[in-house]
């Protein structure tokens, strides 16, 4: 290769987690949850959470935007650039949940002013892992403590308002205790 | 070309609380796979499992889903069959989520097929050569199952509801 290209050693695409809150921990087989419901709807979209699956460090969640409106997939599919390139705010899905101890986390979190480190290391994080389309698997770190967790959704452009949901953490703490610590 | 959490699998109109299964049905010194649940959509219903792998190198991008599911099945590195009551064989899931970092090293599969879901047990056959993964078999009964099916309901209560 060209000297003019970065000279980069090659690592496997998938790699060792380091710290919790970087993502679902690599030793645990994880435990799916009877969480499944929708979190808003109009007559463009309908916003569900489903796939909540427990680990002993935190959960990840899937959020899927179901439309047949191509606008709305494209803008689902951009996700956050559409908000902060260009200046459509309306324009932008944003999710968040808040734990039984008041802390929330968004999807719009990362845009947000620069996390000190500390705060990196000792969480709460709400991680995007990936999407495809309007589908987004999220990551978050650490389990909540016993309570309500609230879900909550807006996404004007689709006639999405502000929405919530509660959902009991003891149907995610119960489920992790089933998570099996493989190595 | 491998879909992720897409196509079919999500486009079901009726919506039901998956069953929690959470099953070990085989682990080594190196991999595991663990049946998470069972999922209802209008056409199919769906068991996932979690594939889960312990060093690194053992997958490399979409390599271990390219060499586990696409060879011919003579040559699969890995077996996965799904057996139902009524003698129907799955024979490979599809994989349902993508290998990437924050996901761990592991990938998501989902064996589907059509309902009614056959009274009985249903048969999980599973094992991964290089993974040293010993054949094993995991059996799940399927009343409660066939019970969570009939409890479904619509997706888009809505008139005018996105169409899918």
């Amino acid at each position: 290769m060209s000297e003019r290209w970065p000279q980069v050693q090659p690592r496997p695409f998938g790699t060792r987690q380091t710290e919790p809150w970087q993502g679902v921990p690599d030793n645990e087989t994880g435990a799916l949850t009877t969480v499944d419901f929708i979190l808003a709807g109009s007559e463009r979209v309908t916003v569900r959470v489903c796939e909540v699956i427990a680990f002993s460090t935190g959960f990840s969640f899937e959020c899927i935007c179901q439309t047949d409106d191509r606008a709305l997939d494209h803008m689902a599919l951009v996700r956050n650039r559409e908000y902060f390139e260009g200046r459509r705010p309306d324009r932008t899905f944003r999710i968040g949940l808040q734990l039984p101890n008041g802390i929330r986390m968004t999807s719009l979190d990362g845009h947000a002013s620069p996390l000190p480190q500390e705060s990196l290391a000792s969480g709460p994080r709400m991680k995007w892992i990936w999407s495809s389309g309007g589908h987004y698997l999220w990551w978050v770190y650490p389990l909540p403590a016993p309570g309500l967790v609230t879900f909550a959704c807006e996404w004007p452009a689709a006639d999405i308002p502000f929405s919530t949901a509660e959902v009991e953490s003891a149907a995610i703490i119960e489920a992790a205790r089933e998570s099996v610590r493989l190595w | 070309m491998i879909r992720v959490r897409g196509g079919e699998l999500i486009r079901g109109q009726e919506l039901a609380p998956p069953v929690a299964l959470n099953r070990l049905v085989a682990a080594g010194e190196r991999a595991a796979i663990f049946v998470l649940g069972a999922h209802f959509f209008t056409r199919q219903v769906a068991i996932s499992a979690a594939v889960c792998w312990r060093d690194e190198d053992m997958a490399r991008g979409s390599g271990l889903l390219k060499s586990a599911f696409l060879p011919p099945k003579t040559d699969r590195p890995i077996r996965l069959e799904l057996k139902l009551p009524d003698a129907r064989v799955i024979e490979m899931p599809d994989p349902i989520s993508e290998f990437r970092p924050g996901h761990g090293l592991r990938v998501h599969v989902a064996w589907s097929f059509e309902p009614p879901i056959p009274s009985g047990t249903l048969r999980i056959e599973c094992e991964w050569r290089d993974a040293r993964l010993q054949p094993a078999v995991l059996e799940i009964d399927g009343d409660p199952l066939i019970a969570a099916m009939s409890v479904a309901r619509p997706a888009w209560p809505a008139a005018g509801a996105p169409d899918q």
